[in-house]
């Protein structure tokens, strides 16, 4: 017999939720055949089968959540016992359904709001099956009404909620909040929860940046992306100011050594943040090669763990859109983030006459907790002097 | 009723009973039959209802032997029969007198082959009458199924139709356990149908007595029919289709059907008409919340007797034994509320 368990793919990483199984209860499987995949909050990942044998107990459905470490599947090896491996599946069942227990408490804790409600889920009168059709089937049974005796939730009341909930999802296309879509979600709450943000927008001339992508193109015909300049100038601000490269911890403030630039990138499958890491310590040539190696990986849904941990600033553009301006949300754990608008030229007045120049708008948003004001200013000043001069820093 | 090349013909319980005897004593000299008034009795015939009739004229005294009034006594030479090579069917008038002879079935009948690690066997049919319905006093109305279930090593047998009574005897003359087999006086009048030609039911197959789709009623002996009857009217008043289950065995027990049946309609009601606590359906009902949990949509309901001694008066003892009605009210209880 061999367990799959919930691998710890990065030190943060605290559960992992289940993506989709490959193979079926029952199934045969054959020793590194892929089993299952499962996702963190930053990657998707593939489990192969540790063993020869038959995937014989599956502990957790698609878009469950399980803790690090806790067994996910059991694989019967041929000359197994079946009493043992049943009894190893009731002792885990059991210690599942204790840990659904804390894992409640713990909410109970954490989130306030969240008490009311867990007590109104276990005052629900519902019947077992009643109560597992609408645990298949993602229903909120909080939302249901109870038909049966005394109100309770009967099979038949769960069976028409899909019914309904079926036709309402075709009519309204709902799409389930799992996977990506809800990482996303409970990250962006937490940070509006938990940061008090502002946003301060300044224009940069870019008529340097354009002029510095053309003679790379001319001269050496490399394509120099804007956010390899864009990461340029940032990274020498940071430099500059290094508490736009910390984070908070519980009391304190600490300013991070290494200068991990993220790259937000919107891929079909939503909103990745691969990340350059050292990026002090790259010359534009390597920084041009990692950031367009990055994006690619990242929209073909190829990018490792590696790849998308311990970021501390964000690069956030959305220029390609035709956004001017707008306010990033800083990822938990950081303290600001970068937003850079298009590129479009206006008409300006320079030395007494109307000259049209290429602009672009930068969006910084910075929590006020660690940063005022007036910092975030000179930062973000410190960024559009470097854009405006980038042919001095590559 | 329709068996594939069977001639039938309607006969009662008794006359099922009183077939399957004499077949198995026709068929194998060693089955005998003892008990109080198995030979003449009052009626002149053979046994207090005549379920023993006629069995002394053909098979003699010898074989069909009347006892004196001492259960451990004859339960005991019965066992030692079983022992030395014969089939000894024993009579226990009313299922209260296994009382005075539990020590010979529960230490000796159902352990000896145990303890002697096979080398014993106690091939010995008990067949007793579940006497309530006849006024005869809390002493003689009992209904102890449940309490012979609780004992390893015997087969516990309560058939509830002709069909079955017969064929179960049957099986339960050439089984080589000790068997305990559950009769009642309120089926012995029942009438069904049943084969000219020899056949068996084999021990530990429930029958689908009805089939349905809303709920599924298990039924106990006497209750069978009750519940029938009540599945007739939920289907007719009510538009409730009830499943309808007959153990007929209870040691061993067919859960696979049981369980089949609670996963098809998700609902299960319990009918027997001995008390409530510890009672039959106490351990179906446990089966089922341990084995199929996930597929209940409704609290399992027991239908049994009060935990009272039963009344002499019939009028009070009606009120103990759960009628058509009660069963209806169990069902709409948990289905509507």
């Amino acid at each position: 017999m061999k367990t799959i368990i919930m691998p710890k793919l990065d030190l943060a990483m605290d559960s992992g939720t289940i993506v989709e199984w490959f193979k079926r209860e029952g199934e045969e499987v054959k020793e590194g055949e892929r089993v299952v995949s499962i996702m963190t909050q930053k990657v998707t990942y593939e489990i192969t089968s540790p063993a020869n044998g038959t995937l014989y107990k599956v502990f957790a459905s698609a878009n469950e959540d399980v803790p690090v470490g806790k067994p996910i599947a059991v694989i019967m090896e041929p000359g197994d016992n079946v009493a043992d491996v049943e009894r190893y599946i009731r002792e885990v069942m059991a210690e599942k359904a204790a840990s659904k227990v804390e894992i409640k408490e713990k909410e109970e804790i954490t989130v306030e709001v969240k008490e009311e409600l867990r007590e109104e889920i276990e005052r629900i009168k519902i019947s077992p099956i009643a109560r597992k059709l609408a645990e298949e089937h993602g229903i909120d049974i909080t939302k249901i009404k109870g038909t049966g005796p005394g109100g309770r939730i009967t099979k038949e009341d769960v069976l028409k909620a899909i019914e309904e909930f079926k036709a309402r999802k075709e009519k309204e296309k709902i799409m389930p909040l799992t996977g990506i879509r809800k990482i996303i979600a409970e990250r962006m709450v937490l940070s509006h929860k938990t940061i008090p943000p502002v946003t301060y927008s300044m224009e940069v001339d870019a008529t340097q940046m354009i002029a510095v992508r053309d003679a790379f193109k001319k001269e050496k015909n490399i394509d120099l992306s804007y956010n390899t300049l864009i990461t340029r100038a940032v990274v020498k601000a940071i430099i500059d100011y290094p508490i736009f490269n910390s984070t908070i911890e519980g009391e304190n403030i600490r300013i991070i050594d290494d200068i991990n630039i993220g790259i937000a990138v919107a891929t079909d499958y939503g909103l990745v943040v691969p990340v350059i890491h050292n990026a002090d310590k790259k010359d534009i040539m390597e920084l041009n090669a990692i950031v367009r190696d990055l994006v690619e990986r990242a929209r073909q849904n190829k990018l490792t763990i590696e790849d998308v941990s311990n970021g501390t600033f964000i690069i956030t553009n959305l220029g390609m859109f035709g956004v001017d301006v707008f306010t990033p949300i800083i990822f938990p754990g950081q303290v600001a983030i970068l937003g850079v608008g298009r590129i479009v030229e206006k008409p300006v007045v320079s030395s007494g006459q109307i000259v049209i120049k290429p602009f672009m708008t930068l969006s910084l948003t910075a929590d006020h907790r660690v940063i005022d004001g007036a910092l975030a200013a000179k930062f973000l000043r410190k960024i559009k002097e470097n854009l405006e001069n980038i042919h001095l820093i590559i | 009723m329709y068996i594939r090349g069977c001639t039938m013909r309607e006969i009662t319980y008794v006359e099922a009973l009183n077939e399957a005897l004499r077949e198995e004593m026709r068929r194998d000299e060693r089955v005998i039959v003892m008990g109080e008034d198995v030979q003449l009795g009052y009626s002149g015939r053979g046994g207090l209802f005549l379920v023993t009739a006629d069995l002394m004229r053909e098979f003699g005294p010898e074989r069909v032997r009347d006892t004196p009034i001492s259960e451990e006594g004859f339960v005991g030479a019965a066992i030692g029969a079983a022992i030395t090579g014969l089939k000894p069917v024993v009579e226990i008038m009313y299922a209260d007198f296994l009382l005075c002879c539990m020590n010979q079935i529960v230490n000796v009948a159902a352990k000896l082959r145990y303890s002697t690690g096979g080398q014993l066997k106690v091939p010995i049919v008990i067949r007793t009458m579940i006497g309530q319905g006849r006024g005869v006093g809390s002493d003689h109305s009992q209904v102890p199924i449940a309490w012979f279930m609780n004992v390893p090593g015997l087969k516990v047998v309560a058939p509830s139709t002709p069909y079955d009574a017969k064929g179960l005897l049957k099986s339960a003359i050439r089984d080589e356990s000790p068997i305990i087999f559950f009769e009642s006086f309120l089926l012995y009048r029942t009438k069904g149908f049943v084969p000219t030609e020899e056949y068996i039911v084999p021990l530990g197959e429930a029958d689908v007595k009805r089939k349905g789709t809303d709920l599924t009623i298990v039924a106990i002996s006497t209750m069978v029919p009750c519940a029938l009857s009540a599945a007739k009217k939920l289907k007719e008043e009510f538009n409730i289709d009830a499943e309808v289950i007959d153990p007929r065995t209870l040691v061993p027990l067919d859960k696979k059907t049981i369980i089949n049946s609670v996963m098809k309609t998700n609902r299960l009601i319990i009918v027997e008409s001995g008390v409530k606590t510890c009672g039959v359906g106490a351990e179906i009902a446990s089966i089922v919340a341990e084995e199929t949990f996930d597929y209940l949509d409704a609290p399992i309901k027991r239908v049994a007797a009060p935990h009272i001694p039963a009344p002499a008066s019939p009028a009070l003892e009606q009120l103990t034994i759960p009628s058509e009605n009660d069963i209806i009210r169990a069902v709409r209880e948990i289905l509507q509320g």
